[in-house]
């Protein structure tokens, strides 16, 4: 987990949103926070954890290959990844 | 009496059919036995494999070299899909050895009929499969598996409509309404895993949920009932 200067998880709303089954909120925090961070693997590993949920999974599917092309060892989008396309 | 559950399975032909028999077969923990004449192949799933073995499995000598004998395999998968007269030939050698249990992977109607005339226990079409779960998938996108219980009824899972989100199920009326009886609700709930911060989802499934239980965005309900009552279900918004 990525922390700033201040020792704070900057993805710890759109995680907030997430763990309280608030799927719109999260999904915008994660888009609006991919505006300033568009290489950060942890904010497509969290959109896919939106669409998986909302079972559109094509899109979750987009996300984890998204992690995995920026970090090939993310050992979570990789277990999502291996069970979504073994659908 | 209680029915003794296959242990030792052999699967015979690492292809990508092959491949996914295996990791399926090793999440329910049981002993696999896999055998390709590509080396490469045995490698891809081999972490899976109790015994992983790079031999042809049209010599005889081989397959029992390997292991195969009535004692040893409880099932065994012949998931060759590349030639049929090579599916049909092994077969029949693990017919001829005395495998107790053999299921068959079917390219087409002929290469079933083949197999069914050998004596195969089960057969599978995994091309006819995932082209009726595709059509499905287009045609009835909200209907994730569907079970024929016979030509009139079935079990079906139902991904819940938006309309339905934050009510009960005493709400939502579903048995008057559709005449269709919930008999679970698939949920992927977001946990927080505390060894390492990280946010993950948790599969669970809730079985006959009591009226008062609230559907969440998400959810899939798992319904009985006749077909067009579920097609029904189905087309809610």
């Amino acid at each position: 987990m990525k922390k700033n200067k201040s020792g704070e998880d900057p993805l710890e709303p759109g995680k907030f949103y997430i763990l309280n089954n608030q799927y719109s909120e999260a999904e915008k925090f994660f888009k609006n926070y991919l505006e300033t961070d568009p290489g950060n693997p942890e904010v497509y590993y969290h959109l896919g954890l939106i669409y998986e949920t909302k079972h559109e999974i094509s899109l979750a599917i987009d996300m984890y290959e998204k992690v995995l092309s920026i970090q090939p060892n993310h050992v979570l989008a990789k277990k999502h990844l291996d069970k979504l396309v073994g659908l | 009496m209680e029915l003794k559950k296959p242990k030792h399975f052999a699967v015979i032909g690492l292809g990508v059919f092959g491949a996914n028999v295996v990791k399926f077969l090793h999440e329910l923990e049981v002993e696999i036995l896999g055998i390709d004449k590509n080396e490469r192949k045995v490698d891809e799933v081999k972490q899976y494999l109790k015994l992983p073995v790079v031999a042809d499995a049209t010599d005889q000598k081989q397959l029992q070299d390997a292991g195969f004998n009535k004692d040893n395999i409880d099932v065994a998968i012949v998931a060759i899909g590349e030639s049929v007269e090579t599916s049909i030939y092994v077969t029949l050698l693990l017919k001829e050895i005395g495998i107790k249990q053999i299921i068959a992977r079917a390219m087409n109607n002929q290469h079933a009929k083949i197999l069914a005339k050998i004596g195969v226990d089960k057969i599978v079409y995994p091309e006819s499969n995932a082209a009726e779960h595709l059509a499905r998938s287009i045609v009835s996108p909200h209907i994730l598996e569907m079970i024929e219980l016979s030509s009139e009824y079935s079990i079906a899972e139902i991904v819940a409509a938006k309309e339905f989100y934050k009510k009960t199920l005493k709400d939502i009326a579903i048995g008057s309404r559709y005449k269709v009886i919930v008999i679970g609700i698939k949920r992927k709930t977001p946990i927080l895993v505390e060894e390492t911060g990280d946010t993950d989802l948790k599969e669970e499934i809730l079985l006959i949920p009591g009226s008062e239980e609230k559907i969440i965005d998400g959810d899939v309900f798992i319904v009985a009932g006749r077909n067009e009552d579920i097609e029904k279900m189905r087309n809610a918004k």
